[in-house]
């Protein structure tokens, strides 16, 4: 129980172990407790021995992820982690190890086993490579991996795409993959295979980050200095995670910092960033890495007393520790800190996350590795009115702190069982309103506990195949203090119950069963199959387009049944050209129950009675997904098409007649390219098609007091007008000077070159000399060029 | 309490820098429907119907009236009222006598009429009940230092009676209504403010006539401006929900959808029966009014002592 100890100045944390005992429900912290015993019983003495490696970019010292790991003489078989660490089991002896890596030369070295240290190989760049693009995968991952759906996106591509206002962005870039949708024009939401923006579980470095966007959306959370590479699961979600239907979009922050000190930042037009890395001692290692807008700077020069008072701004902090305590047991604290701030004389609004962790990651065995965790993660916002005579404040937050145990077991070279357990409190805080001289109004708060167990084996059952099967038990319970209102068949609230404080008064669980398997046709292709469940217990109470900052997250409970979806997906693998080229073809249907939606007119904004606006009922989404992909010469890029349709069916809604998902789109088309001119040239295009989103347009109008009011068509009946953009983007560096560190980029980019007007919304308006109606497109973006200026030392 | 809110969110959707350009939706239009609009009040005066019949949304001439409807409304004292076609406005219909509605009372409309020109006639009915008006004290103009400019808050003064209640605010500015269309209608429920005394809530906030020079051309077309001695007056009334939920779908349907704080675009819902669009309701009407204070009066004591920055 060191958590409880080390943490027990966190009132909540206090808290949240109290509900366990006052309840009498310690089945889980003793399981937590046997899972312990149990590993630790099994670091039998073992003649064997555990050899165990790290491998990395000899220059920048940058983890390659997917470095393929060969010991000669006993054919064993290895791919790095995404930390660049593996492990390997071998009986005492001496070795020949092989370590190679696409665009590196390949490692060769003779090993004496027995002598218990971590080895460290640090390849050596191909210099007849060194103009290509290293994608920071094996060659033919894509043809192996266990998982379908994954994408994958290493900093380096991200980087290379052209930007909006030159903000490098991971969720801007992310929307270019098949099956993922922008959720808006120039927005950092998306939408996965049909789904809804608040189906994807976000995860920082293992956190969840419930809103990861900047300005209004526009911009991500994510400090691009920061982050190494991200992964993205179309619906087949990795057993250790869960609670979200459609994807998980696994972020890692930088997990290796280089041997000496390094400075790395840029300026751009939108914002500034800075990051510090470096060593502290040879067990140590440090990161901090921040940005800031500013913008609002400008307005300090005003001769304007109340604009030089106005700001609007956002800034990020993230901070990273690492300390490795001894060959088995490494400590690593991440942390993310960030705020929007808009405010003038009339009023403020601020909102933004924090999401920290600290994990140990321990060895139990050769054949045993375990991750403890235990995180927190926090959103928040407020509006305030300051005038004089009308102050209001406005506040909602969720809050979540979340303790996991995650084990990797390796029976042997063809059989490796995942388990473990998470467990989250979840405080939501939907709203909390001060008017001055009056009561507070509150939307009453709540608590709940997700839990989840889950078991997972990976099998080599011959050379040609490979199956994953395994189950996720997922708990909910609603805890107290709640107030819960009880509703008639009009959804109209017609009394209510009221829980004591830490009453567990409503639980849900469920099974989510997940299979898989890769057949390898050959050298070159494969194919894989597989069905997922997954059951999603928090949703947003939002149904507008483009979603807002104003989120309020509500959870599973008496009146709103878990989401359920059950996918299906085939898929076909092939690589051309040694593994140059590589080229997918996925088909996937799914399958939705209680799927949420809003009545007509909800109000969804500090409503108590907000569950009395849901509606539910079911949907299928599907679609087909192509893929061509080129790895490494001086043009890179990919090219995708998808074709896919979502939809559900609401009693309530529409009159009970099937409607289109608001995020179905029929055809998708993206082209990203990049051509390196030289060593100091490089040159990017993006290139986006996708069809209008689903829309309802008025039909008819009626006419009072000289203003016309819509008579609409069914539900999403229309379409808007087709999307399409053209980003490009020059990127330039510099000759560094002999003897300095310094190194510099500069890149041009033009965001929607041709100027497009993409309508992000449609409005209408009365002629004024006629009074007569008639609509506009509202577009956010014309041509946008902009210039950052990125620097390393 | 929705005003508050709104004020605060406005200024922060106008800060993307977007633009507009006209674009042309093509659509089926829908079949036509009778449209029945009328709000009965507590003042004595020949109460009106208007009738009309829905239009293609971007049919480029103005929706036509519906003639030679029978028009009556029974009152649950049992009385009973015809209402005539005006003889130069068609599709307005009056009561013969000038009479008021009465708290408590329930009225029920019925149109006959054939609408669809089949040679069949078709009924429409609606229902409303009368609430107790609005215990309104005072209403007051008072003075406001927003971005460095003077504006002026109308603020009231009333007694919320416990339970729910929705209120609809109308302006007037020197005897002119300000709010007549319903875009402009200004309404709040209690939430928050339940059962208490509103000591000075603001309803709606005006330019200062000084801040004319400086505003945009869209800010003059849109926003209304207050000089000393104007006269402010504010009309109140508690209105059902249903008719609440009404003006409210209009203002939030009237520009299209807003990606960011609105919900999918949805029809407004009426209390018309058989296939009908529109709004019957009945009310009450308190009313005040008070006179923007004088200048060198506001300025001093707003800025007792740093003075106005421009």
């Amino acid at each position: 129980m060191q958590i409880y100890i080390l943490f027990s100045e966190k009132s909540e944390i206090k808290a949240y172990f109290y509900d366990f005992y006052k309840t009498g429900r310690m089945t889980l912290l003793r399981i937590y407790i046997g899972l312990m015993a149990l590993c630790l019983t099994n670091i039998a003495y073992s003649q064997r021995y555990t050899l165990q490696g790290h491998v990395s970019d000899s220059l920048t010292n940058l983890p390659l992820s997917g470095a393929s790991i060969l010991i000669d003489e006993h054919n064993i078989k290895e791919i790095a982690d995404e930390n660049g660490d593996f492990s390997l089991t071998l009986p005492q002896g001496s070795y020949t190890i092989t370590v190679s890596y696409v665009g590196y030369r390949t490692y060769v070295r003779k090993l004496l086993a027995g002598s218990g240290r971590q080895l460290r190989i640090r390849m050596v760049s191909d210099v007849s490579l060194q103009e290509v693009v290293v994608s920071a995968q094996r060659k033919d991952e894509q043809l192996t991996r266990m998982y379908m759906g994954v994408e994958k996106l290493s900093i380096e591509e991200v980087r290379k795409a052209p930007s909006l206002m030159g903000e490098v962005d991971i969720l801007k870039t992310l929307q270019l993959l098949p099956g993922v949708q922008a959720a808006s024009e120039g927005g950092s939401g998306f939408s996965v295979r049909g789904g809804s923006p608040d189906q994807n579980l976000i995860l920082l470095d293992n956190t969840t980050v419930y809103n990861p966007s900047h300005l209004m959306g526009f911009f991500s959370i994510f400090n691009n200095d920061v982050i190494q590479d991200l992964e993205l699961y179309k619906g087949d979600i990795p057993f250790k995670h869960g609670g979200r239907l459609s994807s998980l979009l696994d972020v890692h922050t930088k997990s290796e910092v280089p041997a000496k000190f390094q400075a790395t930042g840029g300026i751009g037009l939108i914002s500034s960033r800075l990051m510090l890395e470096g060593p502290l001692g040879s067990k140590t290692s440090w990161l901090v890495g921040g940005r800031r807008s500013y913008a609002d700077l400008f307005l300090k020069l005003s001769s304007n007393a109340s604009l030089r008072r106005s700001a609007v701004y956002f800034y990020d902090f993230n901070a990273k520790l690492s300390h490795l305590f001894s060959d088995r047991d490494k400590l690593d604290f991440n942390s993310y800190f960030g705020n929007d701030y808009f405010g003038a004389d009339p009023g403020e609004f601020i909102y933004g996350n924090s999401a920290v962790s600290l994990t140990w990651n321990h060895v139990f065995s050769e054949k045993v590795f375990a991750k403890f965790s235990l995180n927190y993660t926090h959103y928040d916002y407020e509006v305030a009115s300051k005038l004089e005579g009308s102050k209001v404040r406005w506040e909602s937050a969720i809050k979540d702190f979340m303790l996991r145990m995650d084990f990797n077991h390796r029976l042997n070279d063809s059989w490796s069982l995942n388990y473990g357990l998470s467990t989250i409190l979840h405080r939501f805080k939907p709203g909390l309103v001060l008017v001055e001289n009056m009561d507070p109004y509150q939307v009453d708060g709540n608590n709940a506990l997700e839990h989840a167990f889950y078991g997972g084996i990976e099998q080599q059952l011959t050379d040609k195949f490979c199956v994953k099967y395994g189950i996720r038990w997922s708990v909910f319970q609603n805890i107290g203090k709640a107030t819960v209102f009880n509703y008639d068949a009009q959804h109209e609230s017609i009394d209510s119950t009221v829980y004591k404080s830490g009453r567990i008064y409503h639980t849900y669980q469920a099974f989510e069963p997940r299979i898989g398997l890769t057949y390898r046709i050959n050298e070159l292709s494969s194919f894989k199959a597989n069905y997922v469940r997954n059951i999603q217990y928090l949703q947003l109470a939002n149904n507008s387009a483009s979603g807002s900052p104003l989120d309020v997250w509500f959870s599973a409970g008496v009146n709103v049944k878990p989401q359920q979806v059950d996918a299906i997906s085939v898929g076909y693998f092939r690589n051309f050209a040694n593994h140059v080229y590589e080229s997918s073809v996925e088909v996937y249907y799914k399958r939705l129950r209680n799927v949420i939606d809003f009545a007509d007119h909800a109000n969804l904004m500090l409503n108590q009675k907000m569950e009395g606006e849901i509606r539910t009922g079911t949907g299928k989404a599907y679609g087909m997904e192509w893929m061509l992909k080129k790895n490494s010469g001086a043009l890179t890029g990919f090219v995708n098409y998808t074709l896919s349709r979502s939809e559900r069916t609401i009693p309530e809604i529409n009159d009970g007649k099937t409607y289109l998902a608001p995020y179905d789109k029929t055809h998708s088309i993206n082209v990203v390219a990049s051509y390196a001119f030289s060593e100091r040239l490089n040159f990017s295009a993006t290139w986006v098609f996708a069809t209008g989103n689903p829309t309802t347009y008025p039909t008819g109008r009626f006419e009072l007091n000289g203003e016309y009011f819509p008579v609409y068509s069914g539900r999403n009946e229309y379409r808007k007008p087709n999307y399409d953009r053209l980003d490009l983007s020059l990127s330039y560096f510099p000759r560094p000077k002999p003897g300095k560190r310094w190194k510099s980029e500069w890149n041009i980019s033009v965001y929607n070159a041709y100027g497009r007007k993409n309508p992000w919304m449609i409005t209408y308006n009365q002629d004024d000399e006629t009074g007569l109606p008639y609509a506009e497109q509202l577009y956010l973006f014309g041509i946008v060029p902009s210039i950052t200026y990125n620097f390393k030392f | 309490m929705g005003i508050k809110y709104t004020y605060l969110i406005l200024p922060l959707l106008l800060m993307a820098s977007a633009c507009t350009a006209p674009i042309d939706i093509d659509t089926n239009d829908s079949e036509p429907a009778i449209v029945i609009n009328g709000a009965l009040t507590d003042e004595v005066k020949r109460q009106e119907i208007r009738i009309g019949r829905t239009a293609p949304y971007f049919q480029d001439s103005p929706n036509i009236p519906v003639s030679l409807a029978e028009v009556t409304i029974r009152s649950s004292d049992g009385n009973w009222y015809e209402l005539l076609e005006n003889d130069s406005l068609p599709g307005l219909y009056q009561t013969i006598q000038p009479w008021a509605v009465v708290v408590g009372e329930t009225y029920q409309l019925q149109v006959t009429v054939d609408f669809d020109g089949d040679g069949i006639t078709e009924t429409y009915q609606a229902e409303t009940t009368v609430l107790p008006p609005i215990e309104l004290d005072s209403s007051a103009i008072v003075p406001i230092d927003i971005m460095g400019y003077l504006h002026y808050a109308l603020n009231f003064y009333a007694q919320d009676p416990p339970g729910k209640n929705y209120y609809l605010v109308k302006c007037l500015l020197n005897d002119t209504l300000m709010t007549y269309k319903i875009s402009r209608y200004i309404i709040f429920d209690d939430t928050g403010i339940d059962g208490q005394y509103i000591d000075g809530l603001t309803v709606r906030y005006f330019e200062s006539a000084d801040n004319w020079e400086v505003s945009t051309i869209m800010e003059r077309d849109s926003l209304e401006y207050l000089s000393p001695g104007d006269e402010v007056g504010i009309e109140m009334s508690q209105i059902p929900r249903s008719y609440y939920d009404f003006i409210f779908q209009c203002q939030k349907e009237l520009y299209g959808e807003n990606p960011i704080f609105g919900g999918p675009a949805s029809n407004i819902i009426t209390n018309i029966s058989g296939g009908g669009v529109g709004f019957f309701v009945a009310y009450c009407i308190v009313r005040h009014a008070s006179i923007v204070p004088d200048a060198a009066d506001t300025y001093s004591k707003m800025y007792s002592s740093e003075g106005v920055e421009r």
